[in-house]
């Protein structure tokens, strides 16, 4: 006989394993995921969980065989004995034969994206599936009348109460945080916790009251189906959609790893003797017999869910983990409370007090949007502004805002129309279009160029763009002599498109990695000109062609850890001791004041007004950048160099609880710094607006125009050229309207006057915003019907654009 | 079947508006108007952009058309204060910085016509017609 505990640790160890073999056949089976997390082998532990993967799947293969040894060993008396021995037998051979077979041939690690990963998604569950069958089987039928039936009292204090119990815990840890809470934020929060109470409490009343009740089975099973179905729509609505699956995709995946969970929950409760004769009320109550240590653990477990939200920090994907987490602490306190709840209540259902408790959250729901309308309280009760406080205090609140409650009503073809096109754009393999590469001239002689992208830098911390800054005094000096742009944007927040757009010279679709070497016109100007190539670049360096020559500049420093100081060192060692007299090409893409280098950093002075760990990164930053500087003066090359410094993203500082930029596309995430400086001798000779709207896809096409006189000038999708000889005119885009968009997920946004005004749309959760943009910061402003119509028209025409660019078929 | 009967009528009743945006209404195509170039007899726009550029006081390129509308129509004093407003709205307005020169150095008032050349220069450096302007200026002094 194998101890319980030891049985439950065995079980959940090898489901841990059997689940995460399935997470990374889901990462892989995203074409976005594979190529931007995957391929370029961003995190080491994900490395070492393939590498390992054989050797981890047999140890859980084993543990779980150990588990079956009761089953295995005890001779059927009963037909359903019979079953579960024959089921075991099976498992031990066919999963035996499994282990085998990775061993030999490690099947994670061949893995190479999209249709080849089909067969572990579902593959992957089977295991957790056909334990569960197997304990089923092998449980005894008996009906437990000791143990309580659901009720609707019981049902109705215990949803009722978790959602008070957690949304006081997070209210509580919010303030502890030191979190903006409003008696607006808090009540809207409360009120969408209920709701989500109130929707538990009618599924497992629908399951309860539709049983037969002599046999409650079927209530079991039932309630079943829908913790199932309830946590496939968890991970359909919320965890998948960043990761870019389709719909039908979403559905295949999500729904099969919710049914999966609860029948390993389920599978686990019968082991131990809870059966479903019993009823729903066995399946859903943890299984600990004393109040105290009920009490107990419900407390453990919301410290516990703090410390666990609180590790994710502002990382830029926290919100899916955050949300995660309140999901399982939300069921986990559900569980804890109920047996708590089921004392002294009454038994049996009625109608009025099965709806009024329903009626009366969904009454309250309308009558806060309702009574917004009103004038005077519009600034109390604004629903979106309550509930944006809401998120940062309460993710369970969250995370069913996203399900249910903001559904967007207006203008849900434009929504669908959109959402439709994201996913063709990330679903559709992109072709290369015709007119990819530009053609280029060669030149006899060609300037030195250094091009410096530091990633997640934002325009507002460098003090060109913001008369408040103090930390960049190099960079101030070195911007007086150049062209400063002051309405600089990427069309992309996230780096993941940015960085390409830049090297392409143009806007790129979803899946640009897979045509990168066709339609790279930077590395085609790099290799018309005979530069010296210098690179340090994670995004980009897999996509560029064998074929052009060059040098990867600290080469054994992580992603993460590029440093722009490092940078300049091997630039110049480069420079001291090569051979070449070849103009260089410089292409730098630091992380020094990236979202994962600054997050709960410290700083050696108070910055007022600023993000000090950016601002004190930014400062050492600027140092090295005059120090480099003056070594180009030094060694007479600064005359005869462009030098450009941008950012492929701004970043999400804190403003509004926000951090980071992946699925964020707020001003502060889109608006970039853009400063060229060219030879004295060239400056003299060019004009350009700075006050004009540029992107990060203009620079390639004017880097081609400046050392070739020649190159494509267009506008989004396409890049146009910024400096212009001085007896002609940039192009005049005041009257266009330009769309933006997340790399990451279904998040876009349009500029309008000449980039004052822009309008974003969330649709992962069908909200929306507009914002008139000033020289240095921005403010929201409603609304109105007019932006809505004149932006989402844009962002349909710019979206088809793209499309007739990428997705072309024969 | 009560409780399925009621989920289902939730159901339907969750959904609940979040996005009241502030609704200023449609103004009479005055947001079209000012993404397009400007088009028509400038004097027969006039009343139209007078009216949009109340409405929409934002817009610098309204402004900008009014102002453009008026000088064509010979309405120089009109002409400049709509100018003025374009910039008052967007500071950064090169082409208008230069319409308003124009309009200064015709009324004579060269000192405020080289402030707005010099202006207009700042955005788009070694600009052409900035320079000419800014020629003619030091050949009368």
């Amino acid at each position: 006989m194998i101890p319980r505990l030891a049985f439950v640790a065995a079980r959940l160890l090898a489901g841990g394993v059997f689940l995460l073999t399935w997470a990374y056949g889901v990462t892989t089976r995203s074409p976005f995921a594979f190529d931007m997390f995957v391929k370029p082998q961003l995190s080491p532990t994900l490395v070492s969980f393939v590498t390992w993967h054989p050797a981890i799947f047999g140890v859980a293969y084993f543990v779980s065989a150990i588990t079956l040894t009761p089953t295995l060993r005890t001779p059927a008396a009963t037909t359903r004995q019979h079953w579960a021995r024959g089921a075991a037998i099976g498992y031990v051979v066919f999963f035996g034969a499994v282990t085998w077979w990775l061993i030999r041939r490690p099947y994670l690690a061949s893995l190479g994206g999209g249709d080849t990963s089909l067969l572990v998604v579902p593959g992957a569950l089977l295991p957790v599936a056909w334990l569960a069958a197997i304990d089923h089987l092998a449980s005894t039928p008996t009906t437990n009348t000791a143990q309580p039936a659901l009720n609707q009292q019981t049902l109705l204090r215990a949803a009722s109460g978790s959602a008070v119990v957690l949304w006081a815990a997070h209210l509580a840890g919010a303030w502890i945080g030191g979190g903006q809470i409003t008696v607006a934020g808090a009540s809207w929060s409360l009120l969408i916790d209920l709701a989500v109470a109130q929707v538990a409490y009618l599924a497992i009343a629908f399951a309860a009251t539709v049983s037969p009740r002599a046999d409650r089975h079927v209530e079991y099973w039932i309630v079943v189906l829908a913790v199932g179905v309830a946590i496939g729509a968890f991970g359909r609505q919320i965890v998948l959609p960043p990761l870019a699956f389709s719909d039908a995709d979403r559905t295949l995946v999500a729904l099969p790893f919710g049914a999966a969970l609860a029948v390993m929950w389920s599978g686990l409760r019968v082991s131990g003797g809870a059966g479903p004769r019993q009823g729903a009320f066995t399946l859903l109550a943890a299984p600990e017999p004393h109040a105290a240590r009920r009490v107990a653990m419900i407390v453990l477990t919301l410290c516990g869910a703090a410390y666990l939200t609180s590790l994710t920090g502002r990382l830029d994907w926290a919100f899916i983990m955050r949300q995660s987490i309140a999901v399982a602490e939300a069921m986990t306190v559900f569980a804890l409370i109920l047996p708590l709840a089921a004392r002294g209540s009454r038994p049996g259902w009625t109608l009025p007090r099965l709806i009024t408790p329903p009626l009366a959250v969904v009454a309250l729901l309308h009558f806060v949007p309702l009574a917004s309308t009103v004038p005077w309280l519009r600034a109390a009760l604004d629903p979106r502004a309550a509930v944006e406080r809401a998120i940062a205090t309460d993710a369970l609140a969250r995370a069913a805002s996203m399900l249910v409650v903001s559904r967007q009503p207006i203008d849900s073809a434009f929504f669908r129309t959109m959402l439709d096109d994201e996913a063709s754009l990330w679903s559709t393999a992109p072709s290369v279009p015709p007119d990819a590469l530009m053609p280029i001239n060669t030149p006899a002689t060609a300037p030195n160029i250094f091009l410096f992208v530091i990633d997640s830098l934002r325009r507002d911390y460098l003090s060109p763009y913001n008369a408040a800054v103090t930390f960049t005094p190099e960079i101030e000096r070195w911007a007086r002599d150049s062209f400063v742009f002051k309405n600089a944007f990427t069309t992309y927040g996230g780096t993941a498109q940015a960085m390409p757009s830049l090297w392409a010279g143009r806007s790129v679709p979803r899946g640009w990695a897979r045509i990168m070497k066709d339609i790279n016109n930077l590395e085609r100007l790099i290799d018309a000109t005979g530069y010296d190539f210098l690179i340090n670049d994670h995004t980009v360096r897999a996509h560029l062609n064998d074929a052009v020559p060059r040098t990867f500049l600290n080469p054994f420093v992580a992603s993460v850890n590029t440093d722009l100081c490092q940078n300049f060192e091997a630039v110049s060692t480069h420079l001291r001791t090569r051979t070449s007299r070849q103009p260089v090409f410089t292409f730098l893409a630091p992380m020094n004041v990236h979202i994962l280098n600054t997050m709960g950093g410290t700083a050696p002075q108070d910055y007022p007004g600023f993000y000090a760990p950016t601002a004190a990164q930014l400062a050492r930053v600027d140092t090295c950048f005059g120090n480099f500087v003056a070594y180009l003066k030094n060694q007479g090359l600064f005359d005869n160099s462009i030098i450009v410094l941008t950012s492929d993203h701004g970043d999400s500082l804190g403003e509004g609880g926000r951090w980071g930029h992946q699925l964020y596309l707020f001003p502060e995430v889109v608006r970039v710094p853009l400063i060229i400086s060219v030879p004295p001798a060239m400056r003299a000779q060019l004009t350009t607006d700075l006050s004009r709207v540029a992107f990060l896809s203009d620079i390639t096409p004017t880097l081609t125009s400046l050392v070739t006189g020649r190159a494509r000038d267009g506008d989004p999708p396409d890049g146009g050229v910024l400096l212009v000889p001085s007896d002609q005119q940039v192009r005049n885009r005041r009257r266009r309207a330009f769309m933006v968009m997340s790399s990451y997920g279904p998040v876009f946004g349009v500029l309008r006057k000449n980039g004052r005004d822009m309008y974003m749309t969330d649709l992962r959760d069908w909200q929306e915003y507009a914002f008139e943009l000033g020289p240095v910061g921005y403010r929201e402003v409603p609304v109105t019907a007019d932006t809505r119509l004149a932006s989402q028209a844009a962002l349909l025409r710019d979206v088809e654009a793209v499309k007739g660019l990428y997705l072309r078929r024969p | 079947m009560a409780a399925a009967l009621l989920l289902a009528a939730l159901w339907a009743l969750l959904p609940v508006q979040l996005n009241h945006a502030t609704d200023a209404g449609s103004i009479d195509g005055c947001f079209t108007r000012a993404d397009q170039a400007p088009a028509g007899d400038p004097a027969t726009e006039i009343p139209l952009l007078e009216r949009c550029v109340d409405s929409v006081s934002t817009d610098a390129d309204l402004a900008a058309d009014l102002g453009a509308a008026y000088a064509a129509a010979g309405r120089d004093a009109d002409a400049e204060r709509a100018y003025r407003r374009a910039l008052a709205i967007d500071p950064d307005f090169a082409d208008v910085h230069l319409k308003l020169a124009e309009q200064l150095l015709r009324h004579g008032s060269t000192a405020d016509a080289q402030t707005h050349i010099d202006a207009a220069l700042k955005i788009q450096p070694n600009q052409r017609v900035a320079r000419q302007l800014r020629d003619r200026i030091a050949a009368t002094q």
